[in-house]
């Protein structure tokens, strides 16, 4: 964000328009607002408070988002058995049920 | 890579799923009856292009769907498999939602397999399910992770009812959209947002208590 963003980003704080973003930007962060969201974008640019809110909450998302992702020993796993299949080395499905 | 003929083993359908050309209600690491024939290197080529990459996005679906490691680990194999036979049928646009969508039919089907005819209520299922085991893995490609910000948020999470859990899971760690977790859920679209802002302020609440400075979300 450019010097001008962080200087007028305060002037913004606690206006109607901070309303109308704050009932959106749920939606917005879950990529589920289909209207144009530039206007979100300007705003959250713009004003500090709703800025911090908006990266907090990417933020819980991006935590939340790692918490069901596979450890490492659970992603090489899959890896060799992706290996396997590209490979040709699963000559039967029936190979890999448990 | 290998140019050779590749044999997979399915079981026989009448009804093919429109995604994946698999059988409906048939796995396909289900003892077989017929011989399927797929071709080597384009097919190869694809699979490592467009599915090998997105291992990390179809397990983290796997998980928001069955809420088990291991059932995601296998969930995950049998969406690969099913994958790897229907690729040379995909166009090569948006992979990532044509694999998500495989997860989530081959997880249609084990769910058939397993309790063939029931419906159950979804508030009542979700109230009868146990508590689920997320862990705290690290993710390599996140370029920067606060553990103790990670923990919090694992201890947050289970700390939530499953009510206001489920749809978290589903649309953050599973990246399912507001009306695929509705449907998952059984619930309205409205009640899904309604959730998982309630769910996230709470998240938020268990944030600040553990000292992360946060603002109150309305």
């Amino acid at each position: 964000m450019g010097l001008f963003r962080r200087i007028t980003r305060r002037m913004t704080t606690g206006s109607t328009e901070c309303a109308r973003v704050g009932a959106v930007v749920q939606r917005y962060l879950d990529g589920e607002y289909e209207d144009d969201p530039s206007w979100i974008e300007d705003h959250l640019d713009e004003c500090e408070a709703c800025g911090l809110e908006s990266e907090t909450l990417q933020r819980i998302k991006d935590a939340i988002a790692r918490q069901g992702g596979p450890d490492s020993i659970t992603r090489a796993r899959l890896q060799e058995f992706a290996e396997r299949i590209a490979d040709g080395g699963i000559g039967s499905l029936d190979d890999v049920a448990r | 890579m290998s140019p050779t003929i590749s044999r997979a083993t399915i079981r026989t359908s009448h009804h093919t799923d429109p995604i994946d050309g698999n059988p409906l209600g048939a796995s396909p690491c289900s003892t077989g009856v017929m011989i399927m024939e797929i071709s080597g290197t384009d097919r190869d080529v694809a699979f490592r292009q467009y599915v090998v990459p997105e291992i990390d996005v179809m397990y983290r679906r796997a998980m928001s769907l069955t809420r088990n490691r291991s059932d995601a680990e296998d969930l995950v194999q049998e969406a690969l498999i099913r994958a790897y036979k229907a690729v040379d049928r995909f166009d090569g646009r948006y992979p990532r939602a044509w694999l998500l969508t495989i997860v989530r039919n081959a997880q249609i089907n084990r769910t058939r397999r397993k309790r063939p005819g029931l419906l159950d209520d979804p508030d009542t299922e979700m109230d009868r399910l146990a508590v689920t085991d997320l862990g705290d893995d690290y993710d390599p490609e996140a370029t920067v992770v606060d553990p103790v910000f990670d923990a919090t948020i694992a201890n947050a999470l289970e700390s939530l009812p499953v009510k206001f859990k489920r749809p978290v899971e589903l649309v953050d760690i599973g990246a399912l959209s507001y009306q695929e977790a509705a449907d998952e859920l059984g619930i309205p679209v409205g009640t899904v947002m309604s959730r998982l802002h309630r769910a996230r302020k709470r998240v938020r609440e268990q944030l600040e208590d553990a000292g992360f400075g946060t603002r109150e979300i309305d």
